[in-house]
């Protein structure tokens, strides 16, 4: 069922990487020791490791101490991790036969590290997008002048799926309809980082963020020491203080609503509502009356103002969408139009999740914020375009053919590796339908040192960030990247084989102890003191 | 605020946990009589399966039954509703959809718990190895207690949680009194207690020392009656005793007490006023058979009625269900309004009423009671 579906529980959407040629990757031919003397990745670029062998500056600390400690000890550290997630609850749900099976969340112990000057300019570019995209979802709810001015046709807009006729004429607060985006960055050969696409309806991942950070700093407490990387969990605080900008009362009543524990995504939803101190309701929770809505508590209806709903547009309200619904309730629609309830993310994002839509996305950012995009788009190829049609059908082979709205990464066709009865099948479907396709060159992705079958080798990886826009804009510090465990592959889905790693933001300008323990321990003299009482000795 | 659904949740915790904890210590306990009792004594389990009331279910499954299968029947098997693996599992169930009102170093421990009695209770054959699982259980549930009652601000949500726990308690100890000691007292006329100490069995003390530590009560027990292990002072101590944790009296008042300091609601002073009358109703002098089988049905009675007033009053997910939303709706229910009260304006059949599921009704000769199932 598509409501239990997240939209992290997919098949990305990657591009794929390039046929094997030259042997593929050395360092994946034969068991290495655990230090990098061998380990090579020639074909892509490596987060860690430089073409030459050397640690990139951000890694070396990382690097240097991998290499300090022996095979067994890194292997008894990823089984500690993973007792670890295991003892801790942290799981996701897959499905298998009907059957939601909660498992034990993936995790490779090697993290992925990204220098922090590097990522100012990315945080810099994602709140560009962010901003650049709400100014489109509010523009084709009101005048829509992008259409008007040519920037996009008319029919990008009413032909998308996820356009909600119900939001027209609608002005959220702050003028923001997607308060959280959950944008996908990959890494080319070249090094050059692009968006892969925007989730704007309900991305999911942020948890696994936190988590890993925490069972990373059990198992590597002493790298900690010795670099400075800048903590994550300060998301649910921002996320939090986001929601409430949301509210028309001064301290709103938030919560997080969640379509049930048989949900992929409950775990998340469950440790979002923990970290930020609010209740985590279900539709059953919830009713509507003169257009305002309320929770059903023991003290009787409490008014809710922001609800974070980790549920789909469309089972968001039976009155207005799918009435068989049970995962929302009835009249929050129109609670939400009436400016009585906030919803995070607003109804009608979906019309800006759209493969063709992201290809207009530097359009965007020139047209409403007269800037240059600061993160590249991976160059697409519009099917309802007769000269990019031409193009993409006379190079099938050679490119990724996506349907523009099919989200969980379904119908996607990678042409160097698909069969000629395929590509004839692709060939023929977007003829049929061009609006809903678009082609990408093949991109192969970054890969990171990652711990398969008790040695390090190297796994393609992704990066899911996390951007919030509300009445201020906030980028978590990183993000969640998930990695393909089986060599060569770049399914990166937990349920289908993916794992995930820390990821860090290595400050390499701040100035940190060369060696724990070498800092001086500061007392502050002023401060008062007194001995705790002892028990007087009985004669 | 706390929701009504979590206060369900939290509320069935809390009788989870307690549940757990004395399935344990009463197999725990059990095992060590058969220990101590001599090898021509037939082992009886009836006591066992009574008090978890799953006798019947035992036989159906298992029909030529002895130590080995009721083990595991009591233990492992999940298609007994009252095992050890489907209570902790519930317990867990509860703790996972309530975890934002609860502490995470809690969830971590039962968490713990329950994969270990995941990965052990299969295997509870050898009585060694089960002492060392029900031990470690029960390590576990004081961990657990020990860390809620740390770092649990005293809110609604604590006192649903150990509403959950004093009526689970309370109902245990009558099921402990009832199935044990009521079987001993009615099957020798006069009581055994009656008897010069000579004419008794050699093991009579010796069983009820075992109903003593089932509840974990011996300790306590000697220090307040200073007496020898007899089955009246037993009883009276088990059922009335003002200050030890589980006697019957205990448990009533404390569930009062939280109960008392819950928003008041239709059912709640009239369940109050029953659980005055339990308490002043403990009986006192000799025991007869008959009376403490009235006394231990009245009070089964007024918990599970307790129960149902609570289930009623604050789980119950009322109006809006069957009221029209809508902007000409007659407005019938100004749910707006402050103070409007959930519970007594007008009562919709729930999800779970319509699904049929079973009410709990903790009956001496019934199943434990069962969290009922919500259908989505």
């Amino acid at each position: 069922m598509c409501a239990h579906m997240s939209e992290f529980e997919r098949v990305p959407s990657f591009t794929h990487p390039k046929p094997e040629r030259n042997g593929g990757f050395m360092a994946s031919r034969e068991p290495l020791p655990v230090t990098f003397a061998s380990y090579r990745n020639l074909e892509t670029y490596d987060e860690l490791i430089q073409a030459d062998g050397q640690p990139r500056p951000a890694a070396t600390a990382l690097v240097r101490h991998l290499e300090s400690i022996s095979p067994e000890e890194l292997r008894a550290r990823q089984d500690a991790a993973e007792r670890g997630i295991e003892t801790a609850g942290i799981t996701f749900t897959v499905y298998s036969q009907g059957q939601g099976i909660d498992r034990s969340w993936p995790f490779d112990i090697v993290p992925r590290v990204i220098d922090r000057h590097e990522w100012d300019r990315t945080e810099a570019g994602l709140v560009q997008r962010l901003s650049a995209l709400n100014h489109f979802i509010g523009d084709v709810y009101g005048d829509r002048k992008i259409i008007k001015d040519g920037i996009v046709p008319t029919s990008l807009v009413e032909e998308s799926p996820g356009y909600l006729p119900e939001c027209q004429g609608i002005e959220p607060i702050h003028g923001v309809w997607a308060h959280i985006c959950g944008s996908d960055l990959v890494r080319g050969s070249d090094g050059t980082l692009y968006v892969l696409e925007d989730n704007l309806r309900v991305p999911s991942g942020v948890s696994y963020m936190i988590e890993n950070r925490m069972i990373t700093k059990k198992v590597f407490a002493e790298l900690f020491a010795a670099q400075s990387i800048l903590p994550v969990d300060a998301y649910p605080d921002r996320l939090l203080r986001m929601l409430s900008s949301l509210g028309s009362r001064p301290n709103p009543v938030v919560a997080v609503l969640t379509p049930g524990i048989y949900n992929s995504a409950y775990f998340e939803h469950s440790f979002l509502a923990r970290q930020m101190g609010i209740e985590l309701v279900e539709g059953r929770d919830l009713f509507v009356e003169d257009d305002v809505a309320y929770l059903r508590t023991i003290e009787g209806p409490v008014r809710v103002d922001v609800l974070y709903r980790r549920v789909d547009d469309r089972f968001l309200d039976p009155m207005v969408f799918n009435p068989d619904s049970l995962l929302g309730a009835p009249g929050l629609m129109s609670a939400w139009r009436a400016g009585n309830l906030a919803l995070a993310n607003a109804p009608g994002t979906g019309v800006a999740d759209d493969k063709v839509v992201y290809s207009y996305v530097p359009d965007m950012i020139r047209y409403y914020l007269n800037q240059e995009p600061l993160i590249e788009n991976v160059p697409t190829y519009r099917c309802v375009d007769d000269d990019h049609r031409d193009f993409v059908l006379s190079h099938l082979d050679d490119l990724v053919v996506k349907p523009a709205n099919e989200s969980g990464g379904y119908g996607i066709v990678i042409g160097p590796s698909a069969t000629q009865d395929v590509l004839a099948e692709t060939a023929a479907a977007i003829e049929a339908n061009p609006r809903n396709f678009v082609a990408q060159p093949v991109i192969s992705l970054s890969t990171v040192p990652t711990l398969c079958d008790g040695v390090l080798q190297p796994r393609h990886v992704d990066l899911r960030s996390f951007t919030l826009q509300g009445a201020e804009t906030y980028v978590a510090c990183g993000g969640l990247t998930r990695v393909a465990m089986v060599e060569r592959s770049l399914v990166v889905n937990s349920s289908q084989g993916g794992g995930s790693k820390d990821t860090w933001l290595v400050d390499t300008d701040a100035r940190v102890a060369t060696e724990a323990g070498t800092s001086q321990i500061q007392t502050q003299a002023h401060l008062p003191e007194a001995q705790l009482p002892e028990q007087t000795p009985s004669t | 605020m706390l929701l009504s659904r979590t206060a369900e949740d939290i509320y069935w915790l809390g009788r989870h946990l307690e549940r757990t904890d004395a399935l344990a210590r009463i197999v725990r306990e059990h095992t060590r009589l058969l220990i101590d009792l001599p090898v021509d004594v037939d082992s009886d389990w009836s006591a066992l399966l009574a008090i978890t009331g799953s006798g019947e279910l035992l036989y159906e499954r298992y029909p030529r039954a002895g130590e080995d299968e009721v083990m595991t029947f009591l233990m492992a098997d999940v298609a007994n509703p009252s095992s050890l693996i489907r209570t902790v599992s519930a317990a867990r169930e509860n703790f996972r959809t309530a975890r934002p009102s609860l502490p995470n170093s809690a969830w971590e421990c039962l968490n713990a718990l329950h994969l270990d009695v995941v990965a052990k209770a299969g295997d509870c054959r050898r009585r060694s190895d089960r002492i060392d699982l029900t031990d470690s259980v029960t390590t576990s549930m004081q961990r657990l207690i020990g860390i809620l009652s740390t770092v649990v601000s005293r809110d609604d949500a604590w006192r649903f949680l150990e509403l959950g726990r004093a009526i689970e308690r309370a109902d245990m100890t009558t099921r402990v009194i009832d199935v044990r000691a009521g079987a001993l007292m009615s099957s020798a006329q006069p009581c055994p207690s009656d008897l010069p100490p000579a004419d008794r069995s050699p093991y009579e003390d010796v069983r009820w020392l075992g109903v003593l530590r089932c509840l974990g009560a011996q300790h306590m027990y000697r220090r307040s009656c200073a007496a020898s292990v007899e089955g009246e002072s037993v009883v009276g101590f088990l059922i009335g005793d003002p200050h030890f944790p589980r006697s019957v009296r205990h448990c009533v008042e404390e569930a009062s007490m939280l109960l008392r300091a819950l928003p008041e609601r239709h059912g709640t002073k009239r369940a109050l006023a029953e659980l005055r009358n339990v308490i002043d109703s403990v009986p006192v002098g000799p025991l007869r058979a008959e009376a403490l089988h009235t006394y231990l049905d009245d009070t089964q009675l007024v918990l599970a009625e307790l129960h149902d007033t609570i289930e009623d009053a604050y789980f119950a997910l009322t109006t809006a269900e069957t009221t029209p939303v809508g902007p000409n709706s007659a407005g019938s229910n100004p749910a707006g309004s402050k103070g409007a009260d959930l519970a007594t304006t007008g009562t919709p059949p729930t999800r779970a009423e319509q699904a049929g599921a079973q009410r709990s009704s903790a009956t001496h000769d019934g199943d434990l009671g069962a969290q009922r199932l919500v259908v989505a």
